[in-house]
């Protein structure tokens, strides 16, 4: 078989509207400075659609043949090491008017990345609905056929039949434009921010790689193996991920209740102890739940169960056990997964979907607006789902997602989204860096931007209402996600190449609490996270020093605030919703409200920020982030394969 | 990719050929000590040496899964006996079967001439895998009476009679204290 | 010391040789399941109007290249090969056709490589074994009749960041295919015709007496001796003679085949190191090497030496000399070739003459001769000095 080592460095670049396809490559520089992975799709599309100097992506329309859809593989995919089942998807979001990245495990990125392609940029616009075959040898644009109009089960069915396939695929949502529609492999999902909506637009069903062509082996095998041992280790010890893998991220749900940020009646509550009921420990017991992950996950927190029918389904993840379970105030976690299938198949992100619902209802209840959705009226869910995934009767207005409903019909203060993108399901109020985490997150509504929650309400490392420390955690975890999300690994397994090494693990853990609180930047450097970028070294033979990689990941997320900063985000955009900064009073016993302000602006000081919220020049010139590079025709590129359609 | 390994009941089994490979293990042993305190005392081995870079490693090991040694340039420039060989030395020698590496270890056959016949493969810089035959050449002399010598070196080297067995008995006591020396993880 | 009890013979490469073999290119192509070959040339070969050969031979045909690249210089390193490289994942190429000399296919080997291994950096190739497994489907139509390379398992190529040659041996280098096409031959100057059927004639000669000699690769050396010793010096005179020039690539890729299998000895070890100093064609240095090793290697292989007196001279001349005569003949036949070609072609027949090399350099080619890994299949020993003496001789 043929050989990689560590990367093949070959991105396909695939205009639908004209059929053409041709190979780039990027440089060594590029390489290093964005890693790969999200890093350098962002750098991809900052280059091809920023014009001189990047304001010409604000023109962008998410929808339009324009806007870019870049897949991402990053260096880790295909060499076995832990969690590297993982690929990135990159756009223009439709429902955020913003950039969006999004990372996704699932047959697809293992099957690319051993075609022998790192990535695929999809531009244009197919004439009719389409499906994009990729193999060793290029891409080839295919009619969809019978395949539009397929929800994403059936449509991979008829896609994969054979175990060297992997497909991406889009369900009716995405092929009718609901704005927050995603984008499915095997069962994992491109979730956020309406990247199958993207797809819908191009008219695109489908892309499906033939694998198996190339073996993926690192460039140090002996350094390779060595690391990759010690990161088994630290990800298998690590407390947290340890209760993930016993319990999914579900886990998460108890401490919710007792720490006051489950997601109750549409973010009013903060807590409500019959959302046990849902919690990972009660699933595990009611369905007798194994593990489900793809073949190189460590952390393991994927669970399918047996129902009470008969059924074997995939346990829901925390967010839309939240989402839809408090926050509609539903309290059956059957319902939850049928839903969640339901969602699946239709092509549906099940935390914008959720958090759409529950604005309605809380609306109706309100007498802003008329709904069928009623707080614990569980009867209709489905019916709804299949109107928002259809765009039928209600379900098509509320396919619009939150922010747009409530600017037509008022509402904002309890539409809980920031830039457009609904917030999952950690009320803010519980944790004042996840609220500022929310704030100035680049997608949005994140909660993966840097998730201080696990530090503030889950670990416990950091006092959940105080500013000490908060936006410099939140600055270092953006920095080191932003890396992780580049080399494409899991963003839970961090935790373990964070904490495990021995200065973290055996720092008295008192100790480690009050250098976190008080003197953040201390407790950085005691992290050490040497074995995750000698990973990265160790397979891609490319020189990454902890710091640089550090950096790399901080060049990545202030080159996406850039581009927001084009699309229109300032600083009046890094805010909440007025309930997580007025009502202290909720069902739990703290009081609190997010002291946001003071939050943004240290966190504007530390990112390098001005008071607007725009990255400065010296910011910028440190990083080294230039003006988009002109990326015209290449007098050497060449069409790959010829097109079908 | 690990898969189960399956063999039918039939299947013949591999006949292992102990005292060959105790054998191998053995001179493979004596010649790494002797190389290394070779390099130390006499000066023509040191020469052609020399040119190797400091922390550069060599091995010899008989292939597939028999023995090997592995000799590596210290940071001042004294070679040393490490042990069974690193998955991934600057130059890997390797007998390709049992008998190559007896017909090269009981001294039956040159080296050279092993090598002519596909029975040695080398892995790594030619130019420095030419230097250290020679030196082998050289231990070879040191090590081994004239009438030997003769039969596995094309010519052999005209080392003064005095010197040659001043430095052999040198060799001979050396050898108990030669190695393996274990060493920190150079890699890391 | 020679005992042939154990020897390996190894030619898996199919050979289409003939008036009109190019044209058999396109079904080769597809044999082997490549549809989208990258063509691997140089400068020369591109001028001479060669490229546009192919092109004509293969015209009706489905032969359609993905891209060329034809910037291998004559003295080709690692970064040549990683930017062919570049260029065939680029294109997506499935296949290589080398079209040029040794330097041309020697690069082509490393480009074949690095796109079914994997990454940038030959380094990690290099040596000898260290490549295993099959390559990309890889064609090769020589343009020079000497080399060989086109059935050899052996690369050498220039590492550019250190400056030294690196030496690839493994039987995965070996083309599936090579095309012996007169037509290809036909431009070669006389000067270049006769220097690569010297290096032919000395490939051929080494391979019959060195430590990796045996009965196969013994028959195809003595035959391209033969063809050399009858050829040569007809077709330097007459560069249209399609015919000699035929038989000439024919001899050539022989001698290869025997040399990949038996290796070659102190003449090779010697004019690398004469090329790598000052810069010397191979076929020039092998030339004026060839004799004074002869005469160096007689105490051990004379018997040996003296057969080869029956290709080169034929039966009447070799059973007319006596046993004891016969060697000395026989490097006398090559040292009157030699003359012949200085005439006709002027080929230089020692070191002086070639312009390039100065005595100071002398030194510093010896030092380099003896890290030669060829000079390990040399029958007698060569140090340093020896090798100073036999330069001296040489120049």
């Amino acid at each position: 078989m043929k050989t990689i080592i560590g990367e093949s460095r070959r991105y396909l670049e695939v205009d639908l509207s004209s059929g053409t396809v041709r190979v780039v490559m990027p440089d060594d520089e590029e390489l290093h400075d964005y890693l790969g992975g999200k890093g350098l799709g962002l750098k991809f599309i900052y280059d091809r659609l920023g014009g001189k100097d990047g304001s010409a992506l604000g023109a962008v329309d998410p929808l339009g043949p324009e806007n870019i859809l870049a897949f991402m593989m990053g260096a880790f995919l295909g060499t076995g090491a832990p969690c590297s089942a993982r690929f990135a998807g990159v756009t223009k979001s439709p429902l955020t008017g913003l950039m969006v990245t999004s990372s996704c495990g699932g047959p697809f990125g293992m099957a690319l990345k051993t075609a022998g392609w790192d990535g695929i940029l999809v531009t244009g616009k197919a004439h009719r609905p389409s499906v994009l075959r990729v193999d060793e040898h290029g891409a080839r644009i295919e009619l969809a056929a019978e395949l539009w109009g397929l929800e994403t089960g059936p449509a991979q069915e008829k896609l994969v039949d054979n175990p060297r396939l992997g497909a991406l695929v889009i369900g009716p949502a995405g092929e009718r434009g609901v704005l927050y529609a995603n984008i499915r492999s095997g069962h994992r999902y491109l979730g956020r921010g309406g990247m199958g909506a993207v797809m819908g637009a191009k008219n695109l069903k489908a892309v499906v790689a033939l694998g198996r062509s190339y073996e993926i082996r690192p460039a140090d095998p002996e350094r390779y193996a060595r690391l990759n041992e010690r990161a088994r280790r630290y990800i298998n010890r690590n407390g947290f991920i340890r209760a993930f893998r016993a319990y999914g991220t579900n886990y998460g749900v108890n401490p919710g209740v007792d720490r006051g940020y489950a997601p109750v009646r549409n973010f009013r509550d903060r807590t409500d102890e019959r959302c046990r009921a849902l919690s990972g420990e009660a699933m595990a017991e009611r369905y007798r739940t194994t593990h489900a992950a793809c073949a190189p996950c460590t952390v393991l927190c994927g669970h399918k169960g047996t129902y009470p029918d008969g059924k074997v389904r995939h346990i829901p993840e925390y967010e839309t056990v939240g989402l839809w379970g408090g926050n509609i105030m539903n309290f059956d976690p059957d319902l939850v997964a049928v839903w969640n299938d339901r969602m699946g198949e239709l092509g549906l992100d099940t935390i914008s979907c959720g958090a759409t619902v529950s604005w309605a209802m809380e609306a109706a209840e309100r007498g802003i607006r008329p709904s069928a959705l009623a707080f614990g009226k569980t009867d209709n869910i489905i019916s709804m789902l299949d109107d928002i995934g259809y765009r039928h009767g209600e379900g098509e207005e509320l396919g619009l997602g939150s922010r747009r409903l409530a600017q037509k019909y008022g509402g904002l203060e309890f539409a809980a989204q920031v830039k457009g993108l609904e917030m999952a399901a950690y009320d803010p109020r519980a944790g004042w860096g996840q609220g500022l985490n929310y704030a100035v997150a680049n997608r949005g509504g994140c909660h993966l931007n840097a998730y201080p929650i696990a530090l503030e309400a889950i670990f416990r490392y950091l006092p959940q209402y105080s500013v000490h420390g908060k936006a410099s955690w939140v600055d270092f975890f953006e920095d080191f996600f932003s890396a992780v999300n580049s080399t494409q690994t899991c963003q839970f397994s961090a935790f373990g190449y964070l904490l495990e090494p021995p200065i973290a693990k055996y720092t008295p853990r008192p100790l480690l609490k009050i250098a976190m609180t008080i003197a953040p930047d201390i407790a950085q450097r005691l992290l050490d996270w040497s074995c995750l970028s000698g990973l990265f070294e160790a397979i891609t033979g490319r020189r990454m020093p902890p710091k640089d990689f550090r950096r790399a990941g901080r060049r990545t997320h202030v080159l996406e605030r850039l581009m927001n900063c084009h699309c229109g985000v300032r600083a009046r955009d890094d805010t909440l919703p007025a309930r997580f900064l007025t009502e202290a009073k909720t069902k739990h016993p703290d009081e609190s409200v997010v002291p946001i302000e003071p939050l943004v602006r240290a966190y504007y000081r530390r990112k390098g920020y001005d008071s607007d919220g725009v990255p400065t020049a010296r910011t910028l010139a440190d990083l080294g982030i230039k003006a988009p590079r002109a990326t015209g025709a290449q007098p050497d590129a060449v069409v790959a394969t010829k097109s079908g359609a | 990719m690990n898969s189960i390994k399956q063999t039918s009941h039939n299947a013949p089994k591999p006949r292992r050929r102990p005292f060959a490979r105790s054998y191998a293990r053995l001179a493979l042993g004596l010649v790494g000590r002797a190389f290394a305190v070779a390099q130390r005392i006499d000066p023509e081995v040191r020469r052609e040496l020399s040119g190797l870079p400091r922390g550069f490693s060599f091995a010899l090991a008989v292939h597939p899964h028999g023995p090997s040694i592995c000799l590596r340039m210290g940071d001042k420039g004294r070679l040393s006996y490490t042990g069974p060989a690193p998955e991934r030395p600057d130059v890997l020698m390797r007998l390709q079967n049992m008998s190559s590496a007896l017909a090269v270890l009981t001294f039956s056959k040159s080296a050279f001439e092993v090598y002519a016949r596909n029975g040695l493969a080398v892995s790594g810089d030619l130019p420095a895998t030419m230097a250290i035959i020679r030196a082998l050449g050289l231990v070879e002399t040191l090590l081994l009476p004239r009438a030997i010598v003769r039969r596995v070196l094309k010519r052999v080297p005209p080392i003064p009679a005095l010197r040659k067995h001043a430095e052999r008995l040198a060799i001979y006591l050396a050898l108990p204290f030669a190695g393996p020396r274990k060493e920190h993880d150079y890699a890391a | 010391m020679q005992r042939n009890d154990y020897f390996e013979f190894h030619n898996p490469v199919k050979i289409l040789a003939g008036k009109s073999a190019l044209d058999a290119l396109p079904n080769e192509l597809e044999r082997l399941g490549s549809h989208r070959p990258l063509i691997v040339a140089d400068k020369g070969v591109r001028a001479a109007g060669l490229i546009d050969v192919v092109m004509k031979a293969t015209g009706e045909s489905n032969f359609e290249p993905a891209a060329l690249f034809d910037e291998v210089p004559p003295d080709s390193g690692t970064r040549t090969a990683a930017a062919a490289a570049r260029l065939y994942r680029e294109t997506c190429c499935d296949g290589i056709v080398a079209i040029g000399g040794g330097s041309v296919i020697d690069t082509a080997k490393a480009v074949n490589v690095l796109v079914t291994k994997g990454g940038d950096d030959l380094v990690a190739y290099s040596g000898a074994g260290a490549i295993t497994g099959r390559l990309s489907p890889f064609i090769v139509i020589p343009t020079t009749a000497g080399t060989g390379s086109e059935c050899t398992l052996v690369a050498v190529v220039r590492d550019d960041d250190r400056g030294r040659k690196l030496l690839f041996v493994s039987a995965s280098l070996l083309p599936d295919a090579a095309i012996i096409d007169p037509r290809m031959t036909l431009t070669l100057p006389p000067l270049v015709t006769a220097a690569t059927g010297m290096d032919a004639l000395t490939h051929a000669i080494e391979a019959s007496y060195c430590l990796g000699k045996n009965p196969l690769s013994d028959s195809f050396a003595e035959r391209a001796i033969e063809i050399v010793a009858r050829r040569l010096a007809a077709v330097t005179r007459t560069p249209s003679d399609v015919d000699g020039r035929l038989e000439l690539a024919l001899a050539s890729t022989m001698a290869g085949i025997a040399f990949s299998n038996s290796m070659v000895g102190l003449v090779h070890s010697l004019g690398h190191a004469t090329g790598a100093v000052c810069h010397v064609h191979h076929g020039v240095a092998m030339s004026i090497f060839l004799p004074h090793v002869l005469e160096y290697n007689l105490n051990r292989r004379g018997a040996e030496i003296g057969k080869l007196l029956l290709p080169l001279a034929g039966p009447e001349a070799y059973f007319s000399t006596p046993d004891g005569k016969r060697p000395h003949e026989a490097i006398a036949r090559i040292r009157a070739l030699q003359e012949e070609l200085a005439a006709l072609a002027g080929l230089p027949r020692r070191l002086s003459e070639t312009g390039k090399v100065k005595r100071e350099d002398l030194d510093e080619i010896a030092r380099s001769a003896v890290d030669d890994a060829s000079l390990a299949y040399n029958p007698e020993e060569a140090d340093i000095a020896d090798c100073r003496a036999l330069l001296e001789h040489a120049y």
